[in-house]
């Protein structure tokens, strides 16, 4: 089995093991995995595959609650789904699991908190508080026979332009804009998103659009409405 | 940030995933019994037993009725082989990216 197959399989496992909780309706994919999901969106809005995502260097699976504090039905039996899949919990504060070197992180909104680990009640895991979360969109794709929500292109974009100046590791912020100019790139060709981009860019409250901008510029990345120098 | 830190800092954040990782596993082997499965009968009754050495002493402890033990015995015996191997997977790829540090 060719190392991308098995972290697939891992991811699949993963999304089983949520979904056998009645979890994962309630949570987005974020991160690379999001990323390697827009490939099949993007297919199906364009003709033929304008996208690609490489995670074969991706280590990690991040799971987003976005309302942690809401009562799931069944979702106390996440942590047993998850070490019947497989999965190992780490050993350290925050709730993550491992299965082989992939590190599986929940996250949870930091909004009126402050950073740090919050646990869930549904679930019983623990998941870093992470900045500005809220910013995501969610987007419903369906791939491997699951509904799985997403950020929309045009809020992951945005969000990660926002959050780059103070991106923890600093090693991931040239990664992360590199990451963003080809997803543009493929936004720029399929219907739809650049409009998307546009409509979400024009929510946002002066301060942070501005800070996008200034990112935007300073890495020459392409947003709609700006002038490319 | 010169490129080289750049690769320094993801290679040490790898090292801690990788170190996270290991006492996962570690934690996960040591709740686990190790050894070899073992079924002894005796009359019309089967017996389970857990085999496995301690320095120079093979130890043979006994379990329970297999009827009642030996299936979920050898799934835990499994396991504890399953974390064992994915220990020494991450201990090699901790060598690796230690000698890349170094670099």
């Amino acid at each position: 089995m060719s190392e991308n197959t098995a972290r697939e399989e891992t991811f699949w496992k993963l999304l089983n093991a949520l979904e056998k909780a009645n979890v994962l309706q309630h949570v987005m994919i974020v991160g690379t995995w999001a990323e390697w999901l827009y490939i099949d969106y993007f297919a199906s809005l364009a003709d033929g595959e304008l996208y690609k995502v490489d995670i074969g260097k991706t280590h990690d699976m991040d799971v987003f609650f976005r309302n942690a504090m809401m009562e799931i039905e069944g979702a106390d039996r996440l942590q047993t789904y998850l070490k019947e899949a497989g999965f190992v919990p780490g050993q350290d504060f925050r709730g993550t699991f491992f299965m082989g070197g992939i590190e599986v992180e929940f996250l949870a909104s930091q909004l009126g908190t402050g950073p740090g680990v919050v646990e869930i009640p549904s679930v019983g895991i623990k998941a870093e508080r992470l900045k500005e979360l809220d910013m995501l969109e969610p987007l419903v794709v369906l791939k491997g026979g699951f509904m799985i929500t997403v950020p929309t292109p045009a809020s992951y974009v945005v969000h990660k332009l926002y959050i780059n100046p103070t991106r923890r590791p600093k090693s991931k912020r040239a990664q992360n804009l590199r990451k963003i100019d080809v997803l543009l790139n493929a936004m720029y060709e399929i219907p739809g998103q650049m409009n998307a981009l546009e409509a979400y860019l024009e929510k946002l409250p002066e301060a942070k659009l501005e800070q996008v901008r200034k990112v935007a510029r300073e890495n020459s990345i392409a947003l709609p409405g700006e002038e490319q120098i | 940030m010169p490129k080289q830190n750049l690769i320094r800092e993801m290679l040490e954040e790898e090292l801690d995933r990788n170190a996270r990782a290991q006492a996962a596993y570690r934690a996960q082997r040591d709740s686990l019994p190790r050894g070899s499965v073992m079924v002894k009968t005796r009359g019309a009754k089967r017996y389970c037993y857990l085999k496995f050495r301690d320095g120079a002493r093979t130890i043979t402890d006994y379990v329970g009725i297999a009827d009642a033990v030996e299936d979920g015995l050898r799934a835990q015996v499994e396991q504890r082989k399953a974390a064992e191997a994915a220990i020494r997977q991450l201990k090699a790829e901790q060598h690796y990216i230690e000698r890349a540090l170094k670099l």
